[in-house]
C-alpha cells in the first residue's frame, strides 16, 4: 500500500541504521502489497491473467449426439422418430441426453449463469379426451435444471413440435459443480390411443429431443 | 563546591498551571515520541497527498476543506474512499491506477459558518450517510468507478431516506363482461379501461376459478347491480432493505348486472375481473415495490367498508410501470407489515450514530432535541413513534457517539446516555450535567483511555463503562493545561477536529486559537506518556500544521485537508489534502515554477520553571546537562532564562554527537566503504551556564534540524540566599 | 521479483557502496514485480485493460445485432413462402430478408470477427412466423408422412396429424469475404438436402446436425379420443403468429476463425423420419402435401457476443 515519508534522511545526522532501515523498510512493505491505488490502467490483459481467474465458460455446442436416448423406442413407423412411447417412458424426470454426466470442474465460488437450448416434439392431439373434464390432459414437456440438486430453473417447456431455451443463475459455493438437464412428459390420459391402427401397432411417439447443447459461464469472486 | 544535581531522566510534556512539575515543560512544541527511546523526536512534518506532484493538480481549485472522512469499503484497506468537502462540493478522492483525481460527487451544499462544524460521516454497510444540518442528508457508496470521466460521479450517491409518500397506484377502469345471454362480448380498451375475465368455474380453463377479483355471481340480483371495490397502495423498497412508507389508498369499482327483469335468473354470472394497474417508480435506491391490496369492501360483500390492506406483491424492479392484479381474495398474503414506516423524519439532521442496529439522526438545528431512530437493520425505515424527546435541561443535541454498550449524545449542556436496543426499546439516562461539548469533530476514542472529547473548558475522557461492576468516570485530562484552553476561539468550539493517530499513539486535536476561525493551534496528547509515568504531562503542542479537518487512512496515517486553500489567492500556495509524515518540511509550495518543499517545522523544547524546591532561595545554575541521542551534525544551541524574564541567554552550540568519543559517521561526510552505520546512543552535552543568582530557571532547545531530546539534569549550587521581601509601593 | 529478502543493516555495519546498490536494485530486479507482489482485492476496474475499441469490456471482447426480416410490427408487408415441394430440394433454401426481398445478414466488419483460441462466439435470434396453410388438413392426405391411423370404431381408420411436421430454421455464415456473397451452413449443421436412402425417396438430414436449427410447428391437428378411439373427426387449429428463437455456440480451443457474417436461412415443412436399420433420426421434406403449406415472417433480430472462455 501507498506510503508516505518514515524517515526523512537529513543533511549531517548519524549515518545510523535506522536512517536506511526505516524508509526502506516501508518501501519493501509497499513494493510487496501494491494495491489498486499503486498499479497502473490496463495492466491486467489476457497474458497477465491466468486462465480462469475471474470467470469459466462451459460450453458444449453438441451435447452428446443431441438426441435424447432415455426412452428410444424403434417399434414406431418409419414415419416417426425412434423416440419416448407410452411404451419405453417410464415416467418421472430423464436426463436431455443419458450415458453422460455433466460436471462444471474449478468452479471457484460466485455466481452462475447456465442455458440449455435444443428442440423439442411433444404430441398433443389427444389433449382433450372425451371422459376428461377440463382442462383436460394438455401436453407439454416439463424442463428443468439443477444445479448440484439445487433447482435453477424449472418451467413449462414446449407443447408442440418447436425450439426451446431454458435459463437460470443462482450464486453457489467453490467446488466442482454437478449439472442435471432433465425432461419430463405429461403423461397420456386415460382415452388416448398409444397405438396405431396400421397393421403392426406401432406405438406412437409421445415426445423427443434434440439438438441439445448447453452453456454456462461461473463469474467468480 | 558541593554542587546539587536535580535529574530529569525523562522530560515531559507541556503544562502551564504554576507551580509547575519541574519535569514538564513551559513549551513543548512540534515535537513526537521516538518510538526507540521514548524521548522527544523533531522527526515530523507534512507532505502532499500526491507523493511527488509537480503541481496542485487535482487540488488547484480547492478552497479550505472543512470536513474529510475516509471510508473502508471493503476490510483490510483493500478500498478505501476519501471523500471531502470544500466550498459547497463534496468530492471524492479517485486514487486508482496511480491517478489522483477528483470525482465531483455533489456540488451547491452549505459551507458552514464559522460557528458551525463541517458534515458529519457515519459509515454504514450500505455506504457513508452524510449529515450537515442544511441539506438533505446522502448515502454516498463509491464504488464502482471506472476511471473514465464519462462515469457521472452523481450517480455514487443518493438521498437519504424517503421523501413522502409515493404516487398512488392508478387502476385502470374495468369494464365488467356483459350478461351470460343477451349481451354484446365488447371488451373495452384504450381510454383507460380494460376487460379482464377470469372465469370462475374451475372447468373452465386451467387452474379456473382460482383467479380474478370481485363477485362473479348476480344471477338472481332481482335488487339491483352488485358492486366490486378495491383499493391498492404501493411502498419503496430500497438498497438498504428499508421499505418506505405506502400510498394513500386509491381504488377501482365496477358491478356485475342484475336481472334484466324480475324472477329473469338471467344477471352477470361466471366471471371475476382481473385489474390493470399503473405503478409509479421510485427514486434513486429503489430497488423493488410492495404492492398491497384490500379485499372487497364494497356494500354487497361481508366486509363493508374495511380498507384493511394486505399484501399482494412484490414488483421486484424498478422499471415496470404497470401491472396486473389477478389474484384471488383468498390468496392474499399477510397484512401490512407491522413495522411502521414514514417519511424520513429529519430531513435537516446534523448528526447520525449507529447503534444497537439502528441509524440514529438528531432533529437538526431546529429539533435539537430530539433524536430518531430507525428499525434495526433496516436504516432508512423510520417509524413515526420511533423518537426520543430529550429533556429540556441539558439543551440541543451536539454530537452523537456509539462507543461500547452505549450511546453517547452530547449536548449543549451536558451529555446524555442511551443504550438498549430496538426490541426492547431505549432508555436515556444522564451521564453529566456539568461537562458541555461543543466541539462534535474533537470526539474519538482513545484505547486504554475511553472516549475523548474537547469540552467547553478542557479536554475531557469518559472512561470506564456502565455494565457489570465498571465505574464510569468524567475526567479533566488538561487540569494542568488550562492555560492552552484559554486561547481557544469560545464561539469557534465547533471548528475543532481530532484524530487519534494510531501510528504514533497521539490524540491530535486542532483548535481555532487566539481569534483565529478555523484551526491554528495543535494540542495532541501522548497516549504512551500515560504509561512512563504518572506525574508527567502527556500534552505537546503543534504550530505551522495548516488543518482544516482531519482523518485516519487504513494503516494509521493522519490525512488532513488544508484550512486557507486557494482562499490566499494566486495558484502558487498550498491547497488540497495532505498527509502527516515524517518528511522534515512543512508541506510545500509553487516558488518560481517549481514545487519546492517548505521549511521544516520549528520544534521548541522550554523546560519548565524550576526552583530547586524553594522559590524564595536564590540558586547559581552551573551546568545544564541535556541528555540527547546523538543524530548527529544538527546543531544543539541551548539558552536559558531566569526568574520569569523574556530575555534568554544563549550559550555555546554543540553538535548531537558524543562528548568524549570518536564522532559517529554522518550522511553527506561518510566514506562509502570506510565508515560504519552506527546507531544514534544517548549521550550528554554539558552546557555551561553563566547567570547570576536566580530564583526560577529554565532552559530551552530551538531548532528545524533533527534531535531526539530524552532528559535534562541540573547542576547548581546554593548559598541559602533569600530573595528581597517584595516590592515597595 | 516478488520477495525482498534482505536483513536489515545493523549497529556497526560497514557504509558500504555495494550493499548500498544491492539494496537499491532489489527494486528493480528482471521481471521484477509479479503476482507475490499484489496485495488481495488490489485490481478494480481501471486495471482491466480493454480489448481493441474501447467500448467492449475485459470478458465480452464483441458484440453486434442487426433486424432480420421484414420489420414491421403491424405486418402490413411481411413474406410469404410456400413450401419447397420438389425433390431434389433447390439448392439454396429460403433466405430471412425484407418485404422487397433483399436478405437481411449481419455483416461482421470489412475484416470480418476472428474468433481466436480461448473464445466463444455465441449467436441468438429471433423472428416473428406464421405457419399456415390452405385446405382443409391437407397433411392427411393420402401420400402424407404426417399423420397416424387410429381407429374410428369397428377398425374404421381415422386420421390424425402426428403435429410432427415443422418448418425448421437455420444458421449459415460467411468465412470468405465481407462481400457476404458466399454463404455455407455453420459446423454441426445439414442444409437438409441429404439424399439419406440414396434413392431419392428421403430428401433431408440426420438430426445430430441441427445444432443451429429451430423448429416451429408447420400445423397443429386436436382430436378428442374416446376410450381408446377417435369417433369424431380432429379440428385442425390455427398455428397463429408466434416467436422463432435461436441459439447458437461456436467455442474455439485451438486455431481460430475469421467471419464476416451470418443469415438466418429456412426449409420446410419437414417431417421425422427413422432408419430402421441404423435407428437413425431424420429430418426430410415432407412434400407430399408442401404446395399447401405457407409461412410468413415479419421481423426479428440476431445477436452477436463474443467473449473469452476463460
Amino acid at each position: 500500500m501507498k506510503k508516505w515519508t518514515k524517515r526523512d534522511a537529513t543533511s549531517k545526522t548519524t549515518a545510523s541504521p535506522a536512517a536506511v532501515n526505516n524508509e526502506l523498510r516501508a518501501s519493501q512493505s509497499s513494493i510487496t502489497t501494491l494495491d489498486r491505488d499503486q498499479l497502473p490502467a490496463d495492466v491486467v490483459d489476457q497474458a497477465r491473467l491466468e486462465t480462469y481467474a475471474l470467470h469459466r465458460v462451459y460450453v458444449v455446442d453438441k451435447w452428446g449426439t443431441g438426441e435424447q436416448t432415455s426412452a428410444a423406442d424403434a417399434a414406431v413407423l418409419p414415419r416417426a422418430w425412434k423416440a419416448a412411447t407410452y411404451q419405453t417412458y417410464s415416467g418421472g424426470w430423464l436426463p436431455g441426453v443419458s450415458g453422460t454426466t455433466i460436471t462444471l470442474t474449478g468452479f471457484k465460488g460466485g455466481h452462475l449463469f447456465l442455458e440449455w437450448t435444443g428442440n423439442a416434439y411433444v404430441f398433443g392431439a389427444m389433449a382433450d379426451g372425451a371422459s376428461q373434464t377440463h382442462p383436460g390432459t394438455p401436453r407439454h414437456m416439463r424442463l428443468r435444471i439443477l444445479v448440484s440438486g439445487v433447482v435453477l430453473a424449472e418451467r413449462r417447456g414446449p407443447a408442440y413440435h418447436e425450439s426451446f431455451r431454458i435459463f437460470g443463475t443462482g450464486v453457489f459455493p467453490s467446488g466442482d459443480l454437478s449439472v442435471q438437464l432433465q425432461w419430463r412428459l405429461v403423461e397420456p390420459g386415460s382415452d388416448d390411443p398409444i397405438e396405431t391402427n396400421n397393421v403392426g401397432n406401432n406405438n406412437v411417439v409421445q415426445g423427443h429431443l434434440y439438438s441439445q447443447k448447453y452453456f454456462a459461464i461461473g463469474r467468480f469472486r | 563546591m558541593i554542587q546539587d544535581n536535580y535529574q530529569t531522566p525523562l522530560a515531559g510534556g507541556v503544562a502551564t498551571r504554576l507551580p509547575q512539575d519541574p519535569q514538564n515543560a513551559n513549551i513543548c512544541q512540534n515535537l513526537i515520541v521516538d518510538k526507540s527511546t521514548g524521548g522527544w523526536s523533531t522527526r515530523l512534518g507534512y507532505e502532499q497527498f500526491k507523493i511527488g506532484a509537480s503541481s496542485w493538480s487535482p487540488f488547484q481549485n480547492c478552497g479550505p476543506i472543512y470536513s474529510v472522512h475516509v471510508a473502508q469499503n471493503l476490510a483490510s484497506g483493500a478500498r478505501q474512499s476519501v471523500l471531502f468537502e470544500e466550498g459547497g462540493n463534496l468530492h471524492l478522492l479517485y486514487d486508482s491506477a496511480g491517478l489522483v483525481q477528483l470525482k465531483t460527487i455533489r456540488s451547491g451544499r452549505s459551507v458552514p459558518t464559522a460557528t458551525e462544524s463541517g458534515s458529519w460521516y457515519t459509515d454504514t454497510p450500505y455506504g457513508t450517510v452524510i449529515t450537515n444540518g442544511v441539506d438533505r442528508p446522502i448515502l454516498v457508496y463509491p464504488w464502482p468507478t471506472p476511471q473514465a470521466a464519462s462515469v457521472q460521479p452523481e450517480n455514487l450517491a443518493r438521498p437519504f431516506g424517503f421523501d413522502g409518500l409515493p404516487a398512488p397506484a392508478d387502476p385502470f377502469k374495468v369494464v365488467p363482461m356483459p350478461l351470460t345471454s343477451g349481451g354484446t362480448y365488447d371488451p373495452k380498451a384504450g381510454g383507460g379501461a380494460v376487460t379482464l375475465w377470469c372465469p370462475s368455474d374451475p372447468s373452465a380453463i386451467p387452474s379456473g376459478g382460482q383467479w380474478g377479483l370481485g363477485l362473479a355471481n348476480n344471477k338472481n340480483g332481482s335488487d339491483r347491480d352488485k358492486s366490486s371495490i378495491f383499493g391498492w397502495s404501493v411502498s419503496f423498497i430500497t438498497d438498504t432493505g428499508s421499505e418506505g412508507p405506502t400510498s394513500s389508498l386509491s381504488s377501482a369499482t365496477w358491478s356485475i348486472l342484475g336481472e334484466t327483469s324480475s324472477g329473469g335468473a338471467d344477471g352477470s354470472e361466471g366471471w371475476r375481473h382481473a385489474c390493470l394497474l399503473d405503478i409509479p417508480v421510485g427514486p434513486d435506491g429503489t430497488v423493488a415495490r410492495k404492492l398491497y391490496r384490500t379485499t372487497n369492501y364494497s356494500d354487497d360483500y361481508v366486509f363493508q367498508g374495511d380498507t384493511t390492506l394486505y399484501f399482494l406483491d412484490i414488483v421486484r424492479n424498478n422499471i415496470d410501470t404497470q401491472h396486473f392484479d389477478a389474484i384471488a381474495t383468498a390468496a392474499l398474503g399477510q397484512p401490512a407489515p407491522d413495522i411502521a414506516t414514514g417519511p424520513l423524519p429529519a430531513p435537516a439532521a446534523r448528526f447520525s450514530a449507529l447503534y444497537s442496529g439502528c441509524l440514529f439522526l438528531d432533529g437538526g438545528i431546529q429539533d435539537g432535541r430530539t433524536l430518531y431512530y430507525s428499525a434495526a437493520g433496516l436504516i432508512e425505515q423510520f417509524d413515526a413513534a420511533s423518537y426520543i424527546e430529550l429533556s429540556s435541561q441539558g439543551g440541543m443535541i451536539t454530537a452523537l457517539f456509539a462507543h461500547y454498550t452505549d450511546l453517547l449524545v452530547f449536548r449543549e449542556n451536558g451529555i446524555d446516555i442511551v443504550r438498549g436496543s430496538y426490541a426492547a426499546g431505549f432508555t436515556v439516562t444522564t451521564l453529566s450535567h456539568s461537562v458541555t461539548c461543543r466541539a462534535p469533530h474533537s470526539i474519538q476514542a482513545i484505547p486504554g483511555l475511553g472516549v475523548v472529547f474537547l469540552g467547553q473548558d478542557g479536554v475531557y475522557a469518559i472512561t470506564g463503562g456502565l455494565e457489570g461492576g465498571a465505574v464510569s468516570d468524567l475526567v479533566n485530562l488538561t487540569v494542568a493545561q488550562d492555560d492552552l484552553i484559554e486561547r481557544i476561539t469560545v464561539d469557534c468550539h465547533p471548528k475543532a477536529v481530532a484524530t487519534f493517530a494510531a501510528e504514533l499513539r497521539e490524540y491530535q486535536l486542532y483548535v481555532p486559537a487566539d481569534g483565529s476561525d478555523r484551526p491554528s493551534l495543535g494540542l495532541v496528547f501522548h497516549v504512551d506518556r500515560l504509561g512512563q509515568a504518572d506525574q508527567l504531562a502527556p500534552w505537546s503542542t503543534r504550530l505551522g500544521f495548516p488543518v482544516g479537518s482531519v482523518a485516519t487512512l487504513y494503516d494509521g496515517s493522519v490525512i488532513f485537508g488544508h484550512n486557507v486553500g486557494n482562499e490566499a489567492g494566486g495558484t502558487d500556495s498550498q491547497r488540497g489534502l495532505f498527509v502527516m509524515s515524517s518528511k522534515r518540511a512543512l508541506g510545500s509550495s509553487v516558488v518560481g515554477d517549481t514545487m519546492t518543499d517548505g521549511p521544516p517545522p520549528t520544534s521548541i523544547y522550554r523546560s519548565a520553571w524550576w526552583s530547586g524546591g524553594d522559590p524564595q532561595v536564590q540558586k547559581q545554575v552551573s551546568y545544564v546537562t541535556v541528555w540527547l541521542m546523538t543524530t548527529g551534525g544538527p546543531l544543539v544551541t541551548m539558552r536559558h532564562y531566569k526568574d520569569f524574564s523574556l530575555t534568554p541567554v544563549l550559550e555555546r552550540t554543540y553538535t548531537a554527537q558524543p562528548p568524549d568519543a570518536t564522532a559517529l559517521p554522518e550522511l553527506d561526510s561518510v566514506v562509502l566503504g570506510a565508515g560504519d552505520y552506527r546507531t544514534e546512543r544517548l549521550v550528554p552535552l554539558r552546557f555551561s551556564v553563566a547567570h547570576m543568582s536566580a530564583a526560577w530557571f529554565c532552559f530551552e532547545l530551538e531548532t528545524t534540524e533533527d534531535i531526539v531530546l530524552v532528559g535534562y539534569e541540573y547542576t547548581y549550587t546554593t548559598k541559602g540566599t533569600l530573595i528581597v521581601q517584595g516590592p515597595r509601593a | 521479483m516478488s520477495r525482498i529478502n534482505r536483513p536489515r543493516v545493523e549497529d556497526g555495519d560497514t557504509v558500504d557502496a555495494t550493499d548500498l546498490n544491492s539494496r537499491f536494485t532489489d527494486y528493480n530486479q528482471p521481471n521484477a514485480l509479479n503476482a507475490f507482489n499484489t496485495r488481495d482485492a488490489a485490481f478494480d476496474l481501471p486495471q482491466f485493460e480493454n480489448p481493441g475499441a474501447s467500448t467492449f469490456g475485459f470478458l465480452a471482447s464483441y458484440q453486434n445485432n442487426a433486424v432480420i426480416g421484414a420489420n414491421d410490427w403491424k405486418h402490413t408487408s411481411i413474406v410469404t413462402v410456400t413450401g419447397v415441394s420438389s425433390a431434389p430440394p433447390p439448392a439454396a433454401p429460403f433466405i430471412v430478408g425484407n418485404a422487397a426481398g433483399a436478405p437481411t445478414p449481419i455483416s461482421l466488419g470489412a475484416a470480418g470477427l476472428t474468433v481466436a483460441a480461448g473464445e466463444v462466439l455465441r449467436v441468438y435470434w429471433d423472428l416473428s412466423v406464421y405457419p399456415h396453410w390452405i385446405g382443409t388438413r391437407p397433411w392427411t392426405t393420402g401420400a402424407s408422412v404426417d399423420f397416424y391411423n387410429f381407429d374410428k370404431g369397428s377398425g374404421v381408420a381415422m386420421p390424425v396429424g402426428t403435429n410432427a411436421a415443422c418448418w425448421v430454421f437455420w444458421l449459415q455464415w460467411d468465412i470468405t469475404s465481407n462481400a457476404l456473397a458466399n454463404f455455407v451452413e455453420v459446423p454441426n449443421q445439414s442444409d437438409f438436402r441429404t439424399d439419406l436412402y440414396g434413392d431419392g425417396s428421403a430428401y433431408g438430414g440426420q438430426l445430430a446436425d441441427t445444432m443451429s436449427s429451430s423448429v416451429v410447428p408447420a400445423y397443429i391437428d386436436r382430436a378428442i379420443p374416446d376410450d381408446g378411439l377417435v369417433p369424431a373427426n380432429p379440428i385442425q387449429c390455427p398455428v397463429g403468429w408466434r416467436g422463432a428463437s435461436g441459439a447458437w455456440y461456436y467455442p474455439k480451443t485451438s486455431g481460430s476463425q475469421t467471419i464476416y457474417g451470418l443469415r438466418v436461412v429456412f426449409t420446410g415443412p419437414m417431417s421425422p423420419n427413422h432408419n430402421t436399420v441404423s435407428g437413425a433420426n431424420h429430418l426430410i421434406h415432407s412434400v407430399a402435401w408442401s404446395s399447401d403449406s405457407r409461412l410468413s415472417y415479419a421481423g426479428g433480430s440476431i445477436d452477436v457476443v463474443k467473449q473469452r472462455i476463460g
